[in-house]
């Protein structure tokens, strides 16, 4: 059965074809949030959270967009509201422990973490989130700024001021440093 | 999987076009590296008759919930509109009143949080 039909047989209350659909759009949902979080626990239970606004939102999704992408604005939400919540309990140091530790297991399995996704890390959630819809997944402006309820030109803003932050993450010091010494010889 | 990068700014949009290109390859090969179970469809099926028996159960808590609530509030307010007129106009205002504080109040907290 193609997504359509699974998704017109899961509104109608067939529970076999809505955990095909989970199932099939569990690796994208999951690499999406592990995006977010750079943490597997905390991405794990996000993917759960999702699936379970999904079974009580599934009356209203109107199927004008594919079903992995419904799921993604409902994970963001999700995700910024945690976020939202934690920042109250001044639980930042469970971010950065948690970007240390999927770093150190990447390197230990002999994966990729490199100076991108470190810059990636060190981005606030209302940075790092515009970046990668726009750039790695391709939403519109139009529609992050739907997923994230913010107006369309703040999106772009965050775009554009990402883009800018991880750049200068990645400038060499070196460049940074002929540029300064360059000046002071000029004056 | 298709890259918008259309409307972008078109000043230093060569550097930052690097900066995006480096970035969708680090993710690319981020997608790749990671290794996780995906479970199977019974155990989804299950998941999804344990969130369907307890939305059942919340939408009912929450249909009690306001039952009572309307219940007790019309009760009061009919009970002041025939003991006390002047107490109902009285509620009746300070009703509107809050109504209007709550929903300033509210925009201007998202306005905040979106700056």
């Amino acid at each position: 059965m193609d997504e359509k039909n699974l998704i017109k047989a899961a509104k109608k209350g067939d529970d076999g074809a809505l955990a095909e659909l989970f199932q099939s759009s569990y690796p994208f949902l999951l690499k999406y949030l592990l995006k977010l979080t750079f943490n597997l626990q905390n991405a794990e239970d996000l993917a759960q959270e999702t699936y379970s606004k999904a079974i009580e939102n599934l009356s209203r999704f109107k199927g004008t967009s594919k079903f992995s992408t419904w799921l993604i604005s409902i994970a963001t939400r999700l995700y910024l509201d945690q976020e939202r919540k934690r920042k109250r309990e001044f639980n930042w140091m469970k971010q950065e422990q948690s970007v240390r530790k999927l770093k150190w297991e990447a390197q230990s399995n002999n994966q990729v973490w490199d100076d991108v996704l470190e810059a990636l890390g060190q981005l606030n959630d209302g940075l790092r989130v515009p970046v990668i819809l726009k750039h790695y997944y391709g939403f519109s402006y139009e529609e992050i700024a739907a997923i994230i309820s913010i107006p369309e030109g703040t999106v772009k803003s965050r775009v554009h001021k990402g883009i800018k932050v991880i750049r200068k993450e990645l400038t060499p010091i070196d460049e940074g440093s002929v540029r300064i010494s360059k000046t002071l010889s000029q004056e | 999987m298709m890259k918008d990068q259309s409307g972008y700014p078109k000043r230093s949009a060569k550097n930052d076009q690097d900066v995006v290109d480096q970035l969708n390859q680090s993710l690319e090969k981020f997608d790749v590296a990671i290794s996780f179970e995906t479970p199977h469809p019974s155990h989804f099926k299950e998941k999804i008759k344990i969130q369907r028996a307890e939305s059942k159960k919340k939408r009912l808590r929450e249909l009690l919930i306001f039952t009572v609530t309307a219940a007790v509030i019309l009760s009061f307010l009919f009970f002041a509109l025939y003991l006390q007129p002047e107490m109902f106009l009285l509620l009746q205002v300070l009703t509107v009143v809050f109504i209007c504080c709550y929903t300033v109040h509210v925009k201007r907290k998202v306005k905040m949080s979106h700056e």
